[in-house]
Protein backbone atom coordinates (compact mmCIF):
# COMPACT_ATOMS: atom_id res chain seq x y z
CA UNK A 1 0.00 0.00 0.00
CA UNK A 2 1.31 3.54 -1.11
CA UNK A 3 -0.65 6.19 0.00
CA UNK A 4 0.05 10.29 -0.06
CA UNK A 5 -1.15 12.84 2.55
CA UNK A 6 -0.04 16.75 2.88
CA UNK A 7 1.18 17.00 6.39
CA UNK A 8 -0.60 20.08 8.05
CA UNK A 9 0.83 19.80 11.61
CA UNK A 10 2.81 22.65 10.88
CA UNK A 11 3.28 25.87 7.62
CA UNK A 12 5.43 23.22 5.79
CA UNK A 13 3.01 21.27 4.70
CA UNK A 14 5.14 17.91 3.50
CA UNK A 15 4.20 15.70 1.25
CA UNK A 16 4.13 12.52 2.68
CA UNK A 17 4.34 8.66 1.13
CA UNK A 18 2.73 6.06 3.31
CA UNK A 19 3.65 2.60 2.92
CA UNK A 20 2.72 -0.73 4.45
CA UNK A 21 5.23 -3.61 4.58
CA UNK A 22 4.54 -6.63 6.79
CA UNK A 23 1.77 -4.97 8.53
CA UNK A 24 3.98 -1.99 9.47
CA UNK A 25 3.72 1.38 8.29
CA UNK A 26 6.46 3.71 7.44
CA UNK A 27 6.47 7.16 5.70
CA UNK A 28 8.93 9.30 3.32
CA UNK A 29 8.88 12.65 2.51
CA UNK A 30 7.93 14.40 6.27
CA UNK A 31 10.51 16.42 7.37
CA UNK A 32 9.78 15.33 10.77
CA UNK A 33 8.57 12.67 13.35
CA UNK A 34 5.24 14.42 13.52
CA UNK A 35 4.55 14.31 9.91
CA UNK A 36 5.10 10.69 10.37
CA UNK A 37 2.29 9.97 12.95
CA UNK A 38 0.16 12.28 11.54
CA UNK A 39 0.93 10.42 8.35
CA UNK A 40 0.07 7.37 9.38
CA UNK A 41 -3.48 8.03 11.12
CA UNK A 42 -4.96 9.95 7.89
CA UNK A 43 -3.82 6.84 6.13
CA UNK A 44 -4.89 4.14 7.78
CA UNK A 45 -8.13 6.03 10.11
CA UNK A 46 -8.78 9.85 8.99
CA UNK A 47 -10.75 11.80 11.38
CA UNK A 48 -12.28 15.13 11.48
CA UNK A 49 -13.37 17.48 14.14
CA UNK A 50 -16.86 18.15 12.77
CA UNK A 51 -19.03 21.57 13.44
CA UNK A 52 -22.14 21.98 11.89
CA UNK A 53 -25.15 24.35 13.73
CA UNK A 54 -28.55 23.04 14.78
CA UNK A 55 -32.20 24.59 14.71
CA UNK A 56 -32.98 26.14 18.09
CA UNK A 57 -36.42 27.56 19.17
CA UNK A 58 -37.33 30.46 21.03
CA UNK A 59 -33.40 31.90 21.11
CA UNK A 60 -32.82 35.17 19.76
CA UNK A 61 -31.16 33.42 16.27
CA UNK A 62 -32.62 30.13 14.73
CA UNK A 63 -29.12 28.21 14.65
CA UNK A 64 -26.94 27.01 17.29
CA UNK A 65 -23.46 25.84 16.48
CA UNK A 66 -22.58 22.36 17.48
CA UNK A 67 -18.95 20.77 17.53
CA UNK A 68 -18.30 16.78 18.10
CA UNK A 69 -16.26 16.91 21.55
CA UNK A 70 -13.76 14.42 19.26
CA UNK A 71 -12.73 13.90 16.15
CA UNK A 72 -15.29 12.01 14.61
CA UNK A 73 -14.52 9.23 11.47
CA UNK A 74 -14.33 11.07 7.52
CA UNK A 75 -16.70 8.40 6.46
CA UNK A 76 -19.22 9.13 9.59
CA UNK A 77 -19.45 12.88 9.15
CA UNK A 78 -22.62 12.82 6.59
CA UNK A 79 -24.17 10.44 9.16
CA UNK A 80 -23.54 12.29 11.94
CA UNK A 81 -24.66 15.57 9.63
CA UNK A 82 -28.41 13.73 8.54
CA UNK A 83 -28.68 12.62 12.32
CA UNK A 84 -28.16 16.26 13.27
CA UNK A 85 -30.48 17.47 10.96
CA UNK A 86 -33.49 16.07 12.39
CA UNK A 87 -32.61 17.35 16.50
CA UNK A 88 -34.52 20.48 17.02
CA UNK A 89 -33.60 22.21 20.57
CA UNK A 90 -35.45 24.49 23.07
CA UNK A 91 -33.42 27.93 24.44
CA UNK A 92 -31.85 27.93 26.99
CA UNK A 93 -28.74 26.18 25.89
CA UNK A 94 -25.57 26.00 27.69
CA UNK A 95 -22.21 25.85 26.22
CA UNK A 96 -20.69 22.26 26.22
CA UNK A 97 -24.81 20.69 26.86
CA UNK A 98 -25.03 17.66 25.39
CA UNK A 99 -27.20 17.66 22.01
CA UNK A 100 -26.65 14.27 20.45
CA UNK A 101 -24.88 11.53 22.76
CA UNK A 102 -22.56 8.86 21.43
CA UNK A 103 -23.45 9.82 18.07
CA UNK A 104 -23.45 6.06 15.58
CA UNK A 105 -22.47 4.70 19.08
CA UNK A 106 -18.87 6.08 18.52
CA UNK A 107 -18.48 7.38 22.42
CA UNK A 108 -18.56 10.78 20.78
CA UNK A 109 -20.60 13.66 21.59
CA UNK A 110 -22.16 16.37 19.48
CA UNK A 111 -22.05 19.29 22.27
CA UNK A 112 -23.33 23.09 22.48
CA UNK A 113 -20.07 25.48 21.10
CA UNK A 114 -22.76 28.29 22.98
CA UNK A 115 -24.69 29.65 25.36
CA UNK A 116 -28.00 30.57 23.91
CA UNK A 117 -30.50 31.94 26.48
CA UNK A 118 -33.91 32.95 26.22
CA UNK A 119 -35.46 35.26 24.34
CA UNK A 120 -37.12 37.73 25.80
CA UNK A 121 -39.97 39.61 24.56
CA UNK A 122 -40.05 42.97 24.03
CA UNK B 1 -21.50 66.04 27.74
CA UNK B 2 -20.73 62.45 28.74
CA UNK B 3 -17.17 61.46 29.56
CA UNK B 4 -15.43 58.50 29.90
CA UNK B 5 -11.77 57.93 30.21
CA UNK B 6 -11.33 54.81 27.67
CA UNK B 7 -13.84 54.01 24.68
CA UNK B 8 -13.04 50.82 23.07
CA UNK B 9 -15.14 50.95 19.51
CA UNK B 10 -16.14 47.27 18.59
CA UNK B 11 -16.57 44.40 21.06
CA UNK B 12 -15.08 41.52 19.01
CA UNK B 13 -11.96 39.63 20.35
CA UNK B 14 -9.84 42.75 19.75
CA UNK B 15 -12.32 44.94 21.88
CA UNK B 16 -13.19 42.41 24.32
CA UNK B 17 -9.31 41.57 25.12
CA UNK B 18 -8.33 45.12 25.39
CA UNK B 19 -11.45 45.74 27.64
CA UNK B 20 -11.03 42.62 29.96
CA UNK B 21 -7.31 43.31 29.84
CA UNK B 22 -7.82 47.21 31.63
CA UNK B 23 -9.96 45.89 33.98
CA UNK B 24 -7.54 44.01 35.12
CA UNK B 25 -5.05 46.61 35.60
CA UNK B 26 -7.49 48.00 37.66
CA UNK B 27 -9.04 50.63 35.08
CA UNK B 28 -12.71 51.01 35.87
CA UNK B 29 -13.54 53.99 33.30
CA UNK B 30 -14.13 51.80 30.17
CA UNK B 31 -17.33 51.98 27.79
CA UNK B 32 -17.36 49.38 25.04
CA UNK B 33 -19.44 50.04 21.55
CA UNK B 34 -21.12 47.32 19.78
CA UNK B 35 -22.82 47.82 16.53
CA UNK B 36 -24.81 44.32 16.49
CA UNK B 37 -27.14 43.48 19.27
CA UNK B 38 -24.52 40.66 20.70
CA UNK B 39 -20.45 40.88 21.95
CA UNK B 40 -17.83 38.08 20.31
CA UNK B 41 -17.87 40.21 16.59
CA UNK B 42 -17.30 37.65 13.23
CA UNK B 43 -16.01 34.71 15.47
CA UNK B 44 -19.85 34.42 16.28
CA UNK B 45 -20.03 33.10 12.35
CA UNK B 46 -16.95 31.35 12.80
CA UNK B 47 -18.70 28.33 14.03
CA UNK B 48 -15.81 25.80 12.59
CA UNK B 49 -12.32 24.86 15.17
CA UNK B 50 -9.17 25.31 14.89
CA UNK B 51 -9.03 28.75 17.06
CA UNK B 52 -6.85 29.50 20.19
CA UNK B 53 -4.10 27.26 19.86
CA UNK B 54 -1.55 29.74 20.72
CA UNK B 55 -3.77 31.49 23.40
CA UNK B 56 -5.23 28.54 25.34
CA UNK B 57 -3.53 25.79 24.22
CA UNK B 58 -6.61 23.91 22.41
CA UNK B 59 -8.78 24.10 19.51
CA UNK B 60 -11.78 25.67 19.75
CA UNK B 61 -14.65 26.84 17.16
CA UNK B 62 -15.15 30.47 17.03
CA UNK B 63 -18.31 30.57 19.26
CA UNK B 64 -16.43 29.39 21.98
CA UNK B 65 -13.28 31.07 21.52
CA UNK B 66 -15.75 34.37 22.08
CA UNK B 67 -17.45 32.67 24.84
CA UNK B 68 -14.64 32.83 26.91
CA UNK B 69 -13.93 36.29 26.36
CA UNK B 70 -17.24 37.52 26.99
CA UNK B 71 -17.45 35.38 29.95
CA UNK B 72 -14.99 37.34 31.12
CA UNK B 73 -16.17 40.58 30.01
CA UNK B 74 -19.66 39.79 32.05
CA UNK B 75 -17.83 38.76 35.43
CA UNK B 76 -15.37 41.78 35.12
CA UNK B 77 -18.94 43.94 35.07
CA UNK B 78 -17.19 46.13 32.35
CA UNK B 79 -19.91 49.00 31.00
CA UNK B 80 -21.04 48.05 27.40
CA UNK B 81 -23.63 49.13 24.68
CA UNK B 82 -25.11 47.28 22.21
CA UNK B 83 -26.79 47.76 18.80
CA UNK B 84 -24.64 51.34 18.92
CA UNK B 85 -23.55 53.10 15.95
CA UNK B 86 -20.74 55.12 15.94
CA UNK B 87 -21.23 58.24 13.71
CA UNK B 88 -17.96 60.08 14.24
CA UNK B 89 -14.79 60.55 15.68
CA UNK B 90 -13.18 63.30 16.55
CA UNK B 91 -9.27 64.40 16.78
CA UNK B 92 -10.15 66.32 20.34
CA UNK B 93 -12.02 62.33 20.70
CA UNK B 94 -15.78 63.24 20.88
CA UNK B 95 -17.60 60.62 19.89
CA UNK B 96 -21.47 61.10 18.47
CA UNK B 97 -23.10 57.61 18.70
CA UNK B 98 -26.77 56.48 17.97
CA UNK B 99 -27.89 53.65 19.59
CA UNK B 100 -31.38 52.49 20.57
CA UNK B 101 -31.63 54.55 23.90
CA UNK B 102 -30.86 58.14 21.20
CA UNK B 103 -28.22 59.79 20.05
CA UNK B 104 -25.69 61.75 21.77
CA UNK B 105 -22.06 62.44 22.34
CA UNK B 106 -19.03 61.23 24.52
CA UNK B 107 -16.21 63.12 25.21
CA UNK B 108 -12.94 60.45 25.55
CA UNK B 109 -9.41 60.36 27.38
CA UNK B 110 -8.20 57.27 24.89
CA UNK B 111 -10.15 55.98 22.55
CA UNK B 112 -9.01 52.05 21.03
CA UNK B 113 -9.95 51.19 17.62
CA UNK B 114 -11.43 48.05 17.29
CA UNK B 115 -14.18 48.10 14.45
CA UNK B 116 -12.25 44.97 11.99
CA UNK B 117 -12.27 44.74 8.63
CA UNK B 118 -14.84 44.73 6.08
CA UNK B 119 -14.88 41.77 2.71
CA UNK B 120 -13.89 43.12 -0.26
CA UNK B 121 -16.89 42.98 -2.79
CA UNK B 122 -17.66 42.61 -6.16
CA UNK B 123 -17.58 46.44 -6.63
CA UNK B 124 -13.93 45.85 -5.59
CA UNK B 125 -12.79 43.72 -7.85
CA UNK B 126 -14.90 44.73 -10.97
CA UNK B 127 -16.39 41.42 -12.59
CA UNK B 128 -17.97 42.30 -15.74
CA UNK B 129 -21.07 40.93 -16.48
CA UNK B 130 -24.89 41.13 -15.48
CA UNK B 131 -26.22 42.65 -12.09
CA UNK B 132 -28.05 39.09 -11.29
CA UNK B 133 -29.12 38.05 -8.06
CA UNK B 134 -26.73 35.38 -6.46
CA UNK B 135 -23.08 37.32 -5.82
CA UNK B 136 -22.43 37.20 -2.28
CA UNK B 137 -19.28 37.67 -0.11
CA UNK B 138 -18.14 34.51 1.74
CA UNK B 139 -18.58 36.49 4.84
CA UNK B 140 -22.73 37.24 3.98
CA UNK B 141 -23.05 33.60 3.02
CA UNK B 142 -21.73 32.62 6.19
CA UNK B 143 -23.74 34.56 8.29
CA UNK B 144 -26.85 33.89 6.33
CA UNK B 145 -25.82 29.99 7.02
CA UNK B 146 -24.18 30.00 10.14
CA UNK B 147 -26.59 32.76 12.39
CA UNK B 148 -30.01 32.56 10.05
CA UNK B 149 -30.35 28.90 9.26
CA UNK B 150 -30.09 30.17 5.05
CA UNK B 151 -28.08 28.26 2.29
CA UNK B 152 -27.56 30.73 -0.26
CA UNK B 153 -27.61 28.54 -3.44
CA UNK B 154 -27.35 25.24 -4.70
CA UNK B 155 -24.60 24.96 -7.01
CA UNK B 156 -22.11 27.48 -5.58
CA UNK B 157 -18.88 28.50 -7.31
CA UNK B 158 -16.46 30.06 -4.99
CA UNK B 159 -13.89 32.91 -6.01
CA UNK B 160 -10.76 33.65 -3.69
CA UNK B 161 -9.12 31.21 -1.88
CA UNK B 162 -8.83 32.91 1.16
CA UNK B 163 -9.32 30.91 4.60
CA UNK B 164 -13.23 31.96 4.67
CA UNK B 165 -13.87 30.88 1.14
CA UNK B 166 -12.46 27.32 2.11
CA UNK B 167 -14.15 27.28 5.17
CA UNK B 168 -17.28 27.84 3.30
CA UNK B 169 -16.86 25.17 0.43
CA UNK B 170 -16.66 23.18 3.30
CA UNK B 171 -19.34 24.31 5.18
CA UNK B 172 -21.73 24.58 2.34
CA UNK B 173 -21.00 21.60 1.09
CA UNK B 174 -22.27 19.62 4.58
CA UNK B 175 -25.19 21.76 4.36
CA UNK B 176 -25.58 19.95 0.61
CA UNK B 177 -25.01 22.59 -1.60
CA UNK B 178 -23.14 21.36 -4.34
CA UNK B 179 -19.56 23.70 -4.56
CA UNK B 180 -18.85 22.87 -8.42
CA UNK B 181 -15.16 24.70 -7.82
CA UNK B 182 -12.79 27.18 -5.99
CA UNK B 183 -10.57 29.63 -8.70
CA UNK B 184 -7.47 31.20 -7.50
CA UNK B 185 -6.09 34.11 -9.65
CA UNK B 186 -2.56 34.05 -7.74
CA UNK B 187 -0.47 30.29 -8.62
CA UNK B 188 -0.67 29.61 -5.18
CA UNK B 189 -3.42 29.54 -2.39
CA UNK B 190 -4.04 32.28 -0.55
CA UNK B 191 -5.41 29.72 2.90
CA UNK B 192 -3.74 27.49 4.92
CA UNK B 193 -2.65 24.19 3.94
CA UNK B 194 -4.97 22.92 6.41
CA UNK B 195 -7.63 24.26 5.23
CA UNK B 196 -6.76 23.14 1.53
CA UNK B 197 -6.40 19.45 3.10
CA UNK B 198 -9.87 19.76 5.31
CA UNK B 199 -11.92 22.27 3.22
CA UNK B 200 -11.37 21.12 -0.45
CA UNK B 201 -9.32 17.97 -0.77
CA UNK B 202 -11.97 16.17 1.79
CA UNK B 203 -14.72 17.02 -0.21
CA UNK B 204 -13.28 15.91 -3.83
CA UNK B 205 -13.88 20.26 -4.34
CA UNK B 206 -11.26 21.23 -7.26
CA UNK B 207 -9.30 24.49 -6.97
CA UNK B 208 -8.36 26.13 -9.88
CA UNK B 209 -5.03 28.29 -9.54
CA UNK B 210 -4.33 31.49 -11.98
CA UNK B 211 -7.59 30.96 -12.69
CA UNK B 212 -10.32 34.07 -13.10
CA UNK B 213 -13.99 34.27 -13.37
CA UNK B 214 -14.16 36.89 -16.66
CA UNK B 215 -17.90 37.10 -16.63
CA UNK B 216 -21.03 36.34 -14.73
CA UNK B 217 -24.19 35.62 -16.52
CA UNK B 218 -27.88 35.26 -15.33
CA UNK B 219 -31.12 36.85 -16.14
CA UNK B 220 -32.43 37.63 -12.64
CA UNK B 221 -30.49 34.61 -11.00
CA UNK B 222 -26.81 33.42 -11.51
CA UNK B 223 -27.28 31.22 -14.50
CA UNK B 224 -23.29 30.93 -15.10
CA UNK B 225 -19.86 31.88 -15.33
CA UNK B 226 -17.23 32.56 -17.64
CA UNK B 227 -13.61 30.81 -16.48
CA UNK B 228 -10.61 31.92 -18.12
CA UNK B 229 -6.35 31.00 -16.74
CA UNK B 230 -4.65 33.89 -16.46
CA UNK B 231 -1.04 34.56 -17.79
CA UNK B 232 2.04 35.44 -15.48
CA UNK B 233 1.13 39.35 -15.76
CA UNK B 234 -2.66 38.51 -14.32
CA UNK B 235 -4.27 38.99 -17.74
CA UNK B 236 -7.03 36.61 -18.89
CA UNK B 237 -6.50 34.01 -21.73
CA UNK B 238 -9.08 34.02 -23.34
CA UNK B 239 -8.82 31.02 -25.48
CA UNK B 240 -8.71 29.13 -22.22
CA UNK B 241 -12.37 30.51 -21.26
CA UNK B 242 -14.92 28.08 -20.40
CA UNK B 243 -18.26 28.45 -19.19
CA UNK B 244 -19.51 26.69 -15.65
CA UNK B 245 -23.22 26.97 -14.71
CA UNK B 246 -23.80 27.79 -11.33
CA UNK B 247 -26.80 29.91 -9.31
CA UNK B 248 -24.67 31.38 -6.85
CA UNK B 249 -20.95 32.92 -6.60
CA UNK B 250 -19.30 33.57 -3.18
CA UNK B 251 -16.40 36.01 -3.34
CA UNK B 252 -13.56 35.64 -0.60
CA UNK B 253 -10.96 38.00 -2.33
CA UNK B 254 -10.09 39.50 0.92
CA UNK B 255 -10.78 41.16 3.68
CA UNK B 256 -9.97 45.50 4.06
CA UNK B 257 -9.53 46.87 7.62
CA UNK B 258 -13.25 48.98 8.52
CA UNK B 259 -11.16 52.49 9.16
CA UNK B 260 -13.99 55.17 7.83
CA UNK B 261 -14.19 56.13 11.16
CA UNK B 262 -10.21 56.26 11.87
CA UNK B 263 -10.22 59.01 8.96
CA UNK B 264 -13.29 60.71 10.44
CA UNK B 265 -10.25 61.49 12.83
CA UNK B 266 -7.36 62.08 10.89
CA UNK B 267 -5.90 59.44 11.98
CA UNK B 268 -2.90 58.24 9.30
CA UNK B 269 -3.15 55.14 7.23
CA UNK B 270 -1.01 52.95 5.67
CA UNK B 271 -1.50 52.54 1.68
CA UNK B 272 0.35 49.36 2.65
CA UNK B 273 -1.99 47.45 5.47
CA UNK B 274 -5.22 49.86 4.90
CA UNK B 275 -4.85 50.21 8.84
CA UNK B 276 -3.66 52.96 10.96
CA UNK B 277 0.13 53.78 11.30
CA UNK B 278 1.32 53.55 14.67
CA UNK B 279 3.96 52.99 16.96
CA UNK B 280 5.59 50.28 19.09
CA UNK B 281 2.67 50.97 21.37
CA UNK B 282 -0.04 50.74 18.91
CA UNK B 283 -1.10 54.42 19.25
CA UNK B 284 -1.61 56.03 16.44
CA UNK B 285 -0.75 59.69 15.35
CA UNK B 286 -3.54 61.43 17.62
CA UNK B 287 -2.13 61.10 20.65
CA UNK B 288 -4.33 58.66 22.83
CA UNK B 289 -6.18 56.93 20.25
CA UNK B 290 -5.02 53.52 19.30
CA UNK B 291 -5.58 50.47 16.69
CA UNK B 292 -5.79 46.94 17.55
CA UNK B 293 -7.10 43.82 15.64
CA UNK B 294 -8.71 43.81 11.91
CA UNK B 295 -8.26 47.37 11.96
CA UNK B 296 -5.02 47.41 12.31
CA UNK B 297 -4.16 45.31 9.83
CA UNK B 298 -5.83 41.66 8.22
CA UNK B 299 -5.34 38.81 11.13
CA UNK B 300 -5.06 35.07 10.20
CA UNK B 301 -5.27 34.24 13.41
CA UNK B 302 -7.97 35.60 16.02
CA UNK B 303 -5.11 34.13 18.98
CA UNK B 304 -2.78 37.72 17.08
CA UNK B 305 -5.71 39.35 17.58
CA UNK B 306 -6.54 39.25 21.36
CA UNK B 307 -2.66 39.63 22.23
CA UNK B 308 -3.13 42.84 20.43
CA UNK B 309 -6.19 43.86 22.15
CA UNK B 310 -4.07 42.87 25.52
CA UNK B 311 -0.36 44.87 24.20
CA UNK B 312 -2.79 48.33 23.51
CA UNK B 313 -4.39 47.97 27.36
CA UNK B 314 -0.77 47.67 28.49
CA UNK B 315 -0.31 50.85 26.25
CA UNK B 316 -3.39 52.99 27.25
CA UNK B 317 -2.24 52.34 31.01
CA UNK B 318 1.40 53.40 30.35
CA UNK B 319 -0.41 56.32 28.11
CA UNK B 320 -2.37 57.47 31.22
CA UNK B 321 0.49 57.67 33.04
CA UNK B 322 2.28 59.81 30.97
CA UNK B 323 4.37 57.75 29.61
CA UNK B 324 4.40 58.31 26.04
CA UNK B 325 5.48 59.87 23.07
CA UNK B 326 9.69 60.51 23.40
CA UNK B 327 10.51 59.99 20.21
CA UNK B 328 9.43 58.21 17.01
CA UNK B 329 11.62 56.29 15.05
CA UNK B 330 10.18 55.28 11.44
CA UNK B 331 10.56 51.59 10.64
CA UNK B 332 10.99 50.86 7.49
CA UNK B 333 10.14 47.61 4.91
CA UNK B 334 13.00 46.75 2.60
CA UNK B 335 13.08 43.54 0.38
CA UNK B 336 9.93 41.21 -0.62
CA UNK B 337 8.09 42.45 2.24
CA UNK B 338 4.50 43.25 1.73
CA UNK B 339 4.31 45.66 5.35
CA UNK B 340 5.86 46.02 8.74
CA UNK B 341 4.19 46.74 11.84
CA UNK B 342 4.37 49.16 13.90
CA UNK B 343 5.42 51.66 11.63
CA UNK B 344 7.37 53.64 14.28
CA UNK B 345 9.61 52.48 17.26
CA UNK B 346 8.51 54.29 20.18
CA UNK B 347 11.58 55.22 22.25
CA UNK B 348 9.91 54.87 25.22
CA UNK B 349 8.88 50.57 24.52
CA UNK B 350 10.37 48.49 26.48
CA UNK B 351 9.68 45.64 23.98
CA UNK B 352 9.45 45.84 20.29
CA UNK B 353 7.36 42.99 18.30
CA UNK B 354 7.73 43.34 15.02
CA UNK B 355 4.88 41.62 12.60
CA UNK B 356 5.11 41.69 8.70
CA UNK B 357 4.03 39.50 5.58
CA UNK B 358 6.12 38.30 2.65
CA UNK B 359 5.24 38.90 -0.59
CA UNK B 360 5.27 35.45 -2.14
CA UNK B 361 6.14 32.07 -0.72
CA UNK B 362 9.79 31.98 0.17
CA UNK B 363 10.93 28.40 1.01
CA UNK B 364 14.39 29.92 2.41
CA UNK B 365 15.21 33.46 3.46
CA UNK B 366 16.92 35.93 5.97
CA UNK B 367 15.19 38.66 8.11
CA UNK B 368 17.48 41.79 8.43
CA UNK B 369 16.71 44.09 11.18
CA UNK B 370 19.41 47.03 10.80
CA UNK B 371 18.96 50.50 12.24
CA UNK B 372 21.31 53.73 11.23
CA UNK B 373 22.95 51.44 8.36
CA UNK B 374 23.75 48.99 11.19
CA UNK B 375 22.63 45.35 10.95
CA UNK B 376 21.43 44.03 14.88
CA UNK B 377 19.74 40.81 14.28
CA UNK B 378 19.92 38.75 10.91
CA UNK B 379 18.77 35.67 11.38
CA UNK B 380 17.54 32.30 8.63
CA UNK B 381 13.62 31.75 8.08
CA UNK B 382 12.16 29.08 6.01
CA UNK B 383 8.64 28.65 4.23
CA UNK B 384 7.68 31.90 4.75
CA UNK B 385 3.68 32.28 2.92
CA UNK B 386 1.86 35.49 2.30
CA UNK B 387 -1.21 34.15 4.16
CA UNK B 388 0.89 33.88 6.99
CA UNK B 389 2.05 36.95 9.26
CA UNK B 390 5.02 36.53 10.78
CA UNK B 391 5.88 37.56 13.97
CA UNK B 392 9.64 38.51 15.71
CA UNK B 393 10.12 40.14 19.43
CA UNK B 394 13.03 42.01 18.81
CA UNK B 395 15.83 41.40 22.02
CA UNK B 396 15.49 44.17 24.60
CA UNK B 397 19.19 44.58 24.41
CA UNK B 398 18.63 46.10 20.90
CA UNK B 399 16.69 48.47 21.67
CA UNK B 400 19.34 50.96 22.98
CA UNK B 401 21.06 50.68 19.89
CA UNK B 402 17.57 51.69 17.72
CA UNK B 403 18.63 55.35 16.75
CA UNK B 404 17.49 56.91 13.22
CA UNK B 405 15.61 54.54 11.71
CA UNK B 406 15.13 50.77 11.76
CA UNK B 407 14.87 48.56 8.26
CA UNK B 408 13.01 45.08 8.69
CA UNK B 409 14.53 43.69 5.36
CA UNK B 410 13.87 40.05 3.73
CA UNK B 411 16.73 39.03 1.58
CA UNK B 412 18.39 36.47 0.12
CA UNK B 413 21.23 35.73 1.21
S1 LIG C 1 6.23 16.58 8.65
FE1 LIG C 1 6.89 17.94 10.27
S2 LIG C 1 7.80 19.64 9.12
FE2 LIG C 1 6.58 18.52 7.64
S3 LIG C 1 4.57 19.54 7.68
FE3 LIG C 1 4.48 17.86 9.15
S4 LIG C 1 4.99 18.79 11.10
FE4 LIG C 1 5.66 20.19 9.52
Amino acid sequence: MNKQVICIVCPKGCKVTVSKQDGVYTTTGNACIRGNVYGIQEATEPKRVLTTTVKINGASIPRCPVVSSAPILKDDLFKVISLLEAVELTAPVHINQVICANVLGSGIDMIAAKTMEKKHDL
Amino acid sequence: MKKNKIVIIGGGSAGLACANALRQKGIQDILLIEKEDELGGILNQCIHNGFGLHLYKQELTGPMYAQRNIDLFMQLEIPYILNATVLNITEDKIITISEPEGCYQIQAEVIVLAMGARERTRGNIQIPGDRCVGVWTAGVAQKYLNIEGYLVGKRIFILGSGDIGLIMARRLTLARAKVVGVAEIMPYSNGLTRNIVQCLHDYDIPLYLSTTITKITGHNRVESITLCQVDDQRRPMLETAREVEVDTVLLSVGLIPDNVLSEKASVEIDHRTKGPLVDSQLMTNIPGVFACGNVLHIHDLVDHVSMEGMLVADSVVSYLNDQHFVQRIPVEAKGELNYVLPQYFDTNSESLLIKYRVTRPKSKAFLKISSNGKTLVKLPKVDLHPSEMQTFQLPKVFLDKINYNLVVELCDE
